[in-house]
């Protein structure tokens, strides 16, 4: 496929995108009770992963709401889990990319065309996981399949760490 | 290994070209597994929700080949060009399970231009290069990184070679009458001092031993018979007619400075130092001594687009056309006529400029300058020594022609209480200069005067001081 370059979109288009969904998941946080410094410690994070995506602040940005949720709320509000899930994802998506563009650079968005299929495609795969949670009768977990819960999660880990060999 | 490659491994951790896992990998498999297995023991859904796309995402990443060396070419980019736009062609085969790609190339503007992220599935990206300026330059740097799904696996970045056109200076259209159409016997006329087969009569002359038959002019040898009241062969008289031959040019071209219109700009490094004006030696006003390439808009950058729009105008008219550089003999082109020689002259030119400014004195060898040609000295004029040159020339014989390439107003440093008193002193001197050439038979003119006349009154000035 032959192509001309065109102007493309300045690369800060992605670092403004991290902090506008940031924002988002900061509203979300405000409204399921966070207190306020808890919100500003996050938006000190969103200014340092958004100037930085290569840095761990982003690890932090994404850990720290979904870790708010659960410590802050004892029923969860599922709006705003599910808007989370959504935006959380985005966030590691935007700063992946963000990361390996240098300052100056252009975005064309034909580029970034198969990236947001793929997101579509694990959006709807979890958000179906989480209507089929929803609809699971709640009640106390049998012991056999938290054994198996438990294996799967060690069988999680070693899957990704021989994959990680692998490719590595 | 020995330490400095194992300091840059660990500096670098890695990178480079090959395929490597980012930031973003180990973030997703960390936090995806974590939320995953820490919101299964502590039995809250929401945490293994939130983790869930993380880790779906980074495991489609792990079980996605990407595998092969990505290539970058550049296809279609000439040695040579001209000011403008050119187009050319990157081709691209970023392997096997490649999504995206950044890329440096030129945008919008001159240079390298920016990294841009393009898809991978893209084979051929048609770029189109700019340049302004004459001169030797770097067009293309395809510098590269290929990125897997959702960039959790890289390969590079990898700086590229560079890639680069000379452009050629640019031939402007001289103005009607710039050159002169016929400068008799000297220049573009094609008719010599020594006698010939042209069809221009030359002298009438008594006949010799060796001279054609048919050049015998019978009118004259019956009349010049019957005044000696003889018929006989030996008052015979022949016409003689001069040769045609291709006219000379010279373009001298003064590579030692270049100088714009700030004063102020000519030798900073010494003004900022000792912050005088006066006792500048020349290297201090050579490049050199800045370490820069031709300032746009200098005495250098004129006196090239001087001498290349001139070899164009007399090259067209069929003369032969050479080029000396006087900072460096030895860069020289010979004369010649013809397409190719422009060419030559034009590439010659860049070449010139690229190594300018490391004599001191100029040079001009006899053996340089073909008997009667045109001398054309592009110079800022100075220093005594190019004057002194080009005098030299008129006085072998040949016509010379100063072309002042002096960028004109020149403008005071007003950083210093001296600035307006040196740039009289400047223009003093200059002009004294230029006056001992036109006193010495050298026609002096700025360069975008017409030439014509000039060369024509310094010729009557030749001969009325022979």
């Amino acid at each position: 496929m032959r192509a001309e370059l065109g102007a493309g979109l300045p690369a800060w288009v992605l670092r403004a995108a991290i902090g506008v969904v940031a924002a988002g998941v900061a509203w979300v946080l405000a409204v399921n009770g966070v207190e306020w410094p808890a919100l500003a410690l996050y938006g000190a994070l969103v200014v340092a992963a958004a100037a930085i995506p290569a840095s761990a602040a982003v690890a932090l940005i994404i850990g720290f709401p979904a870790a708010a949720m659960v410590v802050t709320t004892d029923e969860p509000s599922w709006p705003g889990v599910f808007a989370l899930v959504v935006l959380l994802h985005l966030l590691h998506v935007l700063s992946a990319y963000a990361a390996v563009l240098p300052g100056g650079s252009r975005v064309h968005l034909d580029a970034l065309k198969a990236p947001a299929k793929r997101f579509a495609v694990v959006q709807l795969s979890v958000l179906a996981f989480a209507v089929v949670v929803l609809l699971l009768p709640v009640g106390r977990t049998d012991a056999v399949v938290e054994v198996v819960g438990l294996v799967c999660a060690v069988g999680l880990v070693v899957g990704a760490v021989l994959l990680m060999r692998r490719k590595g | 290994m020995n330490r400095a490659e194992r300091l840059r491994e660990a500096f670098t951790s890695g990178r480079g070209a090959h395929w490597h896992p980012t930031d973003a990998l180990v973030r997703g498999l960390a936090l995806g597994i974590g939320m995953v297995v820490l919101g299964g023991l502590l039995h809250e859904v929401e945490l293994v929700l939130f983790g869930a796309p993380l880790l779906l995402s980074t495991l489609l990443a792990l079980v996605t080949p990407v595998v092969g060396t990505p290539q970058v070419r550049v296809r279609g980019l000439p040695r040579t060009g001209e000011i403008g736009a050119a187009k050319s062609v990157v081709e691209v085969d970023p392997g096997l399970g490649a999504e995206v790609m950044a890329i440096r190339l030129p945008g919008v503007g001159e240079g390298i231009g920016p990294v841009h992220l393009v898809s991978a599935s893209v084979r051929e990206i048609e770029v189109v290069l700019r340049r302004d300026a004459w001169g030797e330059g770097v067009d293309l740097r395809p510098d590269h990184l290929v990125a897997g799904p959702d960039a959790l696996f890289v390969h590079g970045p990898v700086t590229a070679a560079e890639r680069g056109r000379v452009i050629l200076p640019p031939v402007e259209a001289l103005p009607a009458g710039l050159l002169p159409a016929r400068a008799v016997g000297l220049v573009g006329a094609h008719r010599a001092r020594r006698p010939g087969d042209s069809v221009e009569l030359r002298d009438i002359r008594a006949f010799q031993p060796g001279d054609r038959l048919r050049r015998i002019d019978w009118r004259v040898s019956l009349r010049a018979s019957g005044m000696a009241g003889s018929a006989e062969g030996t008052n015979l008289h022949v016409r003689e007619h001069h040769a045609e031959a291709d006219a000379d040019v010279v373009l001298a071209l003064d590579t030692r400075h270049d100088v714009g219109a700030e004063l102020g700009d000519w030798s900073s490094p010494v003004r900022a130092t000792s912050g005088l004006v006066f006792g500048r030696s020349l290297g201090e006003w050579s490049l050199t001594a800045r370490g820069t390439t031709v300032r746009p808009g200098g005495s250098l950058d004129l006196a090239v687009r001087a001498a290349a729009s001139l070899a164009a105008g007399y090259l067209r008219q069929g003369d032969r056309v050479g080029l000396v550089d006087l900072g460096r003999p030895q860069l020289g082109a010979r004369a010649g006529a013809g397409r190719r020689q422009l060419l030559r002259l034009r590439n010659q030119l860049v070449v010139c400029a690229r190594s300018a400014g490391w004599a001191q004195r100029p040079v001009l060898r006899p053996e340089q300058v073909p008997h009667g040609a045109l001398v054309v000295v592009l110079s800022p004029f100075l220093d005594a020594e190019v004057v002194e040159l080009a005098v030299h020339a008129a006085r072998r014989g040949n016509l010379v022609l100063a072309v002042d390439v002096l960028p004109s107003p020149l403008r005071a440093d007003p950083e210093t209480p001296w600035g307006e008193t040196a740039l009289k002193v400047i223009r003093l001197e200059h002009d004294v200069r230029l006056e001992a050439m036109r006193q010495h038979g050298v026609a002096v003119l700025p360069w975008g005067a017409p030439i014509a006349g000039v060369l024509r009154a310094a010729r009557t000035a030749r001969r009325v001081s022979r």
